[in-house]
């Protein structure tokens, strides 16, 4: 893939990271700290904001997307790496227990596999993505989603489905 | 070997069939290679050059089900792996055998608890031999082969499906056959002459279900409490209805009768199911409504620079072209 990466040192890719971010989108926050770009936005704006990491930015990597639940509302956090040293941390909060949030599946194709086990874990539903199915848990005789804090570890419940 | 005779004329052995299909079943057995967790470490072990399992009539592990004919279930079994068992255990030709492998592979080990692992592999498949541990020394396994050649020993060909094949230790506790179990049971109780300078290994595992009541102990197929009473009121509840919905079924249809035609028959049972389809059906709606509502202006954007993105990827190939030129 023939992509012109940003050059520089660390520190100058972060800030130009950071201040692309800033000049595009309404960030809730933005700093760096470390090798790191912390941004908080809101969750309508995250598929663009990514978007425009992947595309004006290039930061080529979605290495992983971590969920919290905060019983009340969902932490999401979005990891890309530059691949030379700098991350960039997208965090977005959710409020409510059904979250929905756009897929980023249209920009890093990675992040199909990532959405399906946050939905599979978490329950949430990302809309636009083309193949919403759980990961790991079996699709019949279990309508949990096992991360979450609402969900009670009971033996009673290896037994749903199996007799 | 069962009964030999010699006779005038030499290579010639009179013995049961039984005895032949049996020893030579017991002394080539293909255990299949199907690791499922730690356990399959051990396994590993079990079958490399220190242990050597090879000495004692067990093939290299087979990458095929069809090739074999042991199952050693070593791990986790997880409720979504059950599944696979049960179809690998399906594909392997009789006669098969499986040896449950581990704390886990018998009960559900450590992750009894867990809302996805399956509390023993003998609740879908059926299990011959039971090698506690956690995970097992490879001596174990092999004391669990062992065994478990002693019991194909036993095995009958004429008419041994019919009635339950004969255990090698009675419930009153009486062994049928030679255990090196039982010289163990002295040395791991103390009773037997310790040497001087050597440390034993500790041959006895206990194992329990800890905070599991003692049905659950030995019972397979033990169920909670609250468990069975729903299910019980559940079949109750579901026999009632069927009950009701014929009885009022006779009853309109009697009515009908007299009135030879008329209104529609059997409405009240109608209605009842489909409230239920419904219901099922509710989810899978509103998940597809998610799907469609892919027109959402919030994804119109990334799309289209993802395209962008693509077509600069695509120039890879075309730039090429243009240094060539």
């Amino acid at each position: 893939m023939a992509v012109s990466m940003p050059g520089g040192d660390v520190a100058s890719r972060l800030s130009g990271y950071l201040d692309g971010l800033k000049n595009r989108h309404g960030l809730e926050e933005g700093e760096v700290e470390g090798n790191v770009v912390r941004v908080v936005v809101a969750p309508e704006s995250v598929p663009q904001v990514l978007a425009t990491a992947k595309a004006q930015l290039k930061v080529l990597h979605l290495s992983f997307i971590t969920v919290v639940d905060w019983e009340g509302s969902f932490e999401l956090t979005y990891e890309l790496l530059d691949l030379r040293g700098g991350t960039v941390r997208v965090k977005t909060v959710i409020e409510g227990t059904e979250p929905v949030i756009g897929s980023v599946t249209s920009v890093y194709p990675t992040a199909n596999w990532h959405e399906r086990e946050a939905y599979d874990m978490f329950g949430v539903a990302f809309r636009g993505h083309p193949d919403l199915r759980r990961t790991y848990m079996w699709q019949d005789h279990f309508d949990h989603h096992p991360l979450l804090k609402s969900f009670d570890i009971s033996t009673k419940r290896t037994f749903e489905g199996l007799r | 070997m069962g009964v030999m005779q010699q006779f005038n004329e030499p290579n010639i052995i009179t013995t049961t069939t039984d005895k032949a299909f049996n020893w030579a079943r017991k002394n080539s057995l293909w255990p299949l290679q199907f690791g499922l967790a730690c356990c399959a470490i051990e396994m590993m072990s079990t079958g490399m050059a220190h242990n050597d399992l090879e000495r004692f009539g067990s093939s290299p592990f087979m990458g095929s089900p069809r090739q074999a004919d042991v199952m050693i279930v070593s791990g986790t079994v997880s409720t979504k792996m059950a599944e696979r068992m049960t179809r690998l255990y399906e594909q392997m030709p009789d006669p098969k055998w499986v040896i449950a492998m581990g704390a886990c592979a018998i009960s559900g080990g450590p992750f009894l608890d867990g809302y996805s692992v399956l509390m023993g592999a003998d609740r879908v498949i059926p299990v011959d031999v039971y090698v506690p541990g956690c995970p097992p020394r490879p001596e174990a396994l092999i004391f669990g082969i062992m065994t478990l050649q002693k019991k194909i020993e036993r095995e009958q060909q004429v008419g041994g499906k019919e009635r339950p094949a004969p255990a090698l230790v009675d419930e009153d506790g009486t062994v049928h056959e030679y255990l090196p179990e039982k010289e163990y049971q002295e040395i791991s109780e103390g009773k037997a002459p310790q040497l001087e300078g050597i440390r034993y290994l500790k041959r006895t595992y206990t194992f329990e279900r800890k905070g599991m009541p003692p049905g659950a102990q030995t019972d397979v197929g033990w169920l909670p409490k609250e468990v069975k009473k729903k299910l019980k009121e559940e079949e109750k509840a579901r026999k009632e209805a069927e009950k009701k919905a014929a009885e009022e079924k006779e009853s309109k249809e009697a009515a009908e009768a007299e009135k030879s035609g008329g209104a529609a028959t059997a409405t009240a049972e109608k209605p009842k199911a489909e409230g239920k389809a419904d219901g099922g059906e509710a989810k899978g709606e509103a998940e597809s409504a998610k799907g469609e509502a892919e027109a959402d202006p919030s994804d119109g954007k990334p799309k289209a620079e993802g395209g962008a993105d693509d077509g600069s990827s695509d120039s890879s190939g075309s730039s090429g072209g243009k240094e060539n030129a």
